[in-house]
């Protein structure tokens, strides 16, 4: 077959249709990350072309138009994103431009540089998902790939296997694995990356409950937490990540005040709780601790409000270490900034709710009693827990302590702390997490967005703070089923309820444990590898006597000799001669077990025709098979002998040989 | 211009290492590998890439960026190993005259399976074939020959691209073969009578032959036994072999000084076209050029051995 310069060389659309499969599969995921305008635009042309050689017209848009539609591509990537730079602005960019130019692709030239950018535009799916799956599909789109590579460069099509692209990627992995681990890992960003615009997810730091008209559960890992000796009950995991303690009527934020002041030393009493924390990316500089933090990680700095965050925003996993005790007094000697800070309400607003606990303060003049009461006028009103409440606009605390009376964790949070500073009590509002998910099989817990919570804080004298969760008050029957049903996390808020009980048995299976544990495996040894953890399993993978050359040199020629072993394979020969022989040998030995001894003097033809001879009814059997055998045996017609032999191998299994 | 004139010495340097056969069998040391224009292409995109994971910090950018480069590794060896285990062997061609193209045939086999070979000349268009384990496949190497006498093969080029055209494997193949070039034949314009032949036609020069009765002789051991005239020996004249003729005109023997005053090329050229004219017309005819005669004769076989004579004259 004689075979044009490849300028000249036309695209035939078998291969046009499979180079859009390949855009479609490396853009696919992107096309979901970006906005869905984009998404249409990128879809476009390689849908285009397959439904265009589906109706047998060409998909081929003239120069013009192409010129134009890639203009007013770029055009909208500008004036949605204002720039071309960053994540989502450069990757829209790139991947219009790449989908649509398999609507010039005329030569072979633009189906090789097609298919070898596809492989950069499949890297660029994983800066929006780095979750365990996406190596599978890396591996799939790869697997396509490469096979669509072969495809274009083959002489004869009909002879590209799949299986030839699978031993190439099987072949791949370990060559991938060696410089996954040794290629040397920098500490830092080249350049500065401009941040992206999309919210981290995760405790706020503002709550202004009456502007939420339904909140949603999302049920995405916050931290996962290992307790490095005991674990707490399950009553105390409150993990405290700020105070809100300055209140202007509609929002709780933290009082800048205070900010700044760290907590004094004080002696940790009780049992000191030891964990560690792999916190997802928040993109706040916060971090979150079991109530209440008695060490923090290096770097931080635990603050006189029981809260600590780091130095710079987490802007990727982190993993930290701190210790706490569960019930600690905080503050017991209360100053006075802080006292002036806690009772500080707006002056306006909210009258009806002053009153009322002026009031009701009066019957008690106690501390505990007058808050014991608040919890039990909770639980005897109809106070309904849930996560669309109506919203509330003004004098929020009266509208919602006498009116409504629906409401979430904020609600209850803001309402109480508010009736505690209404007669001079030091109250405020934390937020952070509740609860959590052990996981048996990793010995860890798992703390998922829908565990937000906020809870309250009240002072008391030689106490120092105490924490009450009103919510928690809330008569369980008075608890949306329908959120139960979403949730089967909050079982400890309610954990009088049966139906809770009952879910927290069976709201986690054990697959979803185990995912999650090889999740996190995932999350350790693969997307958070970097420098030091590089040089952790360098000291581990070598005997202290060794250096890091040593390591190296020993790794290198690891390598190598696995490559060796693999052009050692190639080199050999092997396949569809031997294949041809098997199958005969087969036969034989099939033959022989009906008692035909094949004589070391026969050739196959003799041998078949002595056997036909007695017995003629296994002609129509073993006539065919002779035939193919000797013409693959003897004919040099290459081209279909790959698919002959395999026939012949069926042939002779299929061989039924009735007597 | 620069890589034609590398290539050249490349070739030239090449083949003064490599001995000429007629089998040839591509070992690791005969094959070469370079990236195409995609492989340097490919080299930019992982490049970028690394960049990227290492600026972004994603593990998953650098997983891909890796399998590209493992990808890319296994590649090298594919092809490579593509090519290495081919055995060509070069059969020499029909003779041709002389601007006329050869066909060589090569045949090609190996104990495993290739895709996608190209073999050609340089700066020709490549066949391309598939190798099937133990099973020869053959191709036909045209190659122009424009002067007369013996023509070599040119330098075969085989190369493979597969699987990913990332690189491209090559190897020259020097072939101990060549084809016989007879010179081209031009009709002579004039043709002077030269003075041992005559082309008149009725010169009674008797010939051996079995048409005509022409004499007795004595018996030579060897004459056959139809021939003996058994009747002279009965007259007691002794063994006698009765000789026969054919009578015909003058054979020609065509030569060089027929063509007195034409170059040595032109002048065999003519002498070509008389002697294929010759055999067409059936008639008997010989060759001298030089010392070199070959005997009036007339047959396939003859006309072959005149033109090969013609082919291979050194003036």
């Amino acid at each position: 077959m004689l075979i044009l310069p490849e300028s000249q060389r036309q695209v035939q659309s078998l291969l046009r249709i499979r180079l859009a499969i390949v855009q479609i599969c490396v853009l696919l995921p992107i096309i979901f990350s970006l906005p869905l305008q984009f998404g249409v635009i990128i879809a476009f042309a390689p849908l285009w072309t397959i439904v265009r050689i589906h109706l047998k017209q060409s998909p081929m848009l003239g120069r013009w138009l192409l010129v134009a539609i890639t203009v007013i591509s770029a055009a909208a990537v500008w004036f949605h994103f204002g720039t071309f730079r960053g994540r989502d602005a450069g990757v829209s960019l790139v991947a219009v431009m790449y989908s649509l130019k398999i609507l010039e692709c005329r030569h072979y030239r633009d189906v090789n540089l097609l298919l070898t950018l596809a492989f950069f535009m499949l890297a660029m799916n994983f800066l929006f998902t780095q979750e365990i799956w996406a190596v599978f599909y890396l591996l799939a789109a790869l697997l396509l790939i490469t096979h669509t590579l072969m495809y274009a460069n083959a002489n004869d099509v009909s002879k590209v296997e799949v299986k030839k692209g699978a031993k190439i990627l099987l072949y791949s992995i370990p060559v991938m694995m060696f410089f996954f681990v040794f290629f040397p890992r920098l500490s830092g960003p080249l350049w500065h990356i401009p941040s992206s615009q999309s919210a981290g997810t995760g405790v706020s730091d503002s709550m202004t409950p009456g502007d939420i008209g339904a909140l949603h559960l999302i049920d995405e890992v916050a931290f996962r937490v290992k307790f490095l000796d005991a674990s707490p009950e399950p009553g105390d995991l409150y993990w405290r990540a700020l105070v809100f303690e300055n209140y202007d009527g509609l929002s709780w934020t933290q009082d800048r005040r205070r900010n700044d002041i760290p907590l004094a030393r004080q002696e940790a009493e009780g049992d000191v709780l030891r964990y560690e924390i792999t916190l997802e990316a928040t993109k706040q500089r916060w971090l979150y601790g079991l109530d209440l933090p008695v060490s923090t990680p290096p770097g931080t700095r635990l603050k006189s409000d029981g809260t600590f965050s780091a130095a710079r925003r987490v802007e990727k996993r982190i993993r930290y270490r701190g210790s706490s005790v569960t019930r600690m007094p905080l503050e017991v000697e209360l100053p006075p900034l802080s006292r002036t800070i806690n009772t500080e309400l707006p002056s306006s607003g909210n009258d009806e709710a002053k009153q009322w606990a002026r009031e009701t303060y009066a019957q008690f003049n106690d501390t505990t009693n007058y808050v014991n009461y608040l919890l039990r006028f909770i639980y005897e009103q109809p106070f309904f827990y849930t996560l669309t409440p109506p919203i509330l606009k003004e004098d929020m605390v009266d509208n919602f302590w006498f009116g409504t009376r629906r409401g979430f964790c904020e609600h209850y949070a803001s309402s109480f702390v508010y009736m505690l500073r209404a007669v001079g009590i030091p109250a405020r509002v934390v937020v952070g997490y509740h609860g959590g998910d052990y996981n048996a099989l990793g010995d860890y817990w798992i703390i998922t967005q829908a565990e937000a919570h906020a809870w309250a804080e009240y002072w008391m004298e030689g106490k120092g703070w105490v924490r009450v969760d009103p919510t928690a008050a809330i008569a369980p029957h008075r608890v949306e089923q329908q959120l139960l049903n979403q949730v089967g996390l909050r079982n400890f808020l309610f954990d009088d309820l049966p139906v809770a009980d009952f879910m927290a048995e069976s709201g986690l299976n054990i697959a979803q444990l185990w995912l999650d544990n090889v999740n996190r495996a995932w999350q350790d040894w693969v997307i958070d590898f970097n420098q030091s953890k590089q040089f952790d399993l360098f000291n581990q993978l070598k005997p202290d006597s060794w250096g890091l050359g040593r390591l190296f040199g020993i790794s290198v020629v690891g390598i190598l000799l696995f490559l060796a072993v693999i052009a050692w394979r190639m080199s050999r020969s092997r396949e569809s001669l031997d294949h041809v022989a098997r199958s005969y040998l087969i036969l034989t030995r099939r033959l022989a077990k009906k008692g035909f001894e094949k004589h070391h003097y026969e050739g196959p033809q003799d041998f078949v025709h002595r056997v036909i001879r007695e017995k003629p009814q296994w002609s129509g059997e073993l006539n065919p098979i002779l035939r193919l055998y000797l013409k693959l045996k003897f004919s040099n017609d290459s081209a279909q002998f790959a698919k002959k032999h395999k026939q012949l191998r069926t042939m002779v299994k299929r061989v039924r040989l009735v007597t | 211009m620069i890589k034609k004139l590398l290539d050249e010495r490349w070739l030239r340097w090449i083949r003064r290492r490599r001995p000429l056969a007629q089998e040839i069998t591509l070992s690791q040391r005969s094959t070469y590998i370079f990236p195409t224009r995609y492989g340097f292409l490919l080299l930019a995109i992982v490049f970028v890439m690394a960049l990227g994971a290492t600026n972004y910090q994603n593990n998953m950018v650098f997983i891909s960026t890796f399998m590209v480069i493992a990808i890319g590794v296994i590649a090298i060896l594919m092809t490579f190993h593509n090519l290495v285990g081919l055995t060509f062997s070069a059969h020499s061609p029909e003779a041709v005259f002389a601007g006329q193209v050869a066909h060589f045939p090569i045949s090609i086999t190996s104990q495993r399976h290739h895709q996608s070979i190209g073999v050609g000349l340089r700066n020709a268009s490549l066949s391309f074939v598939d190798i099937v384990a133990a099973a020869e496949q053959r191709v036909e190497i045209a190659q122009l020959c424009k002067a007369r006498g013996y023509q070599m093969l040119d330098p075969v080029r085989c190369q493979t691209i597969f699987p990913f055209g990332f690189l491209q494997a090559w190897a020259w193949l020097f072939f101990d073969v060549k084809c016989l070039v007879y010179p081209k034949p031009l009709k002579p314009e004039t043709i002077e009578q030269s003075a041992g032949s005559s082309s008149g036609k009725e010169s009674d020069t008797p010939v051996p032959g079995v048409e005509d009765f022409y004499g007795l002789r004595p018996y030579q051991p060897g004459d056959v036994m139809s021939r003996i005239y058994w009747k002279g020996m009965a007259k007691e004249k002794g063994l006698q072999t009765k000789e026969f003729v054919e009578y015909q005109s003058d054979p020609d023997i065509f030569s060089l000084s027929q063509f007195p005053s034409v170059d040595l090329e032109f002048g065999l050229s003519y002498l070509t076209y008389l002697v294929i004219e010759a055999h067409q017309d059936g008639r008997v005819f010989g060759l001298q050029l030089g010392e070199q005669t070959i005997a009036p004769q007339r047959g396939e076989e003859h006309m072959h051995q005149c033109l090969r004579m013609l082919a291979l004259y050194k003036g």
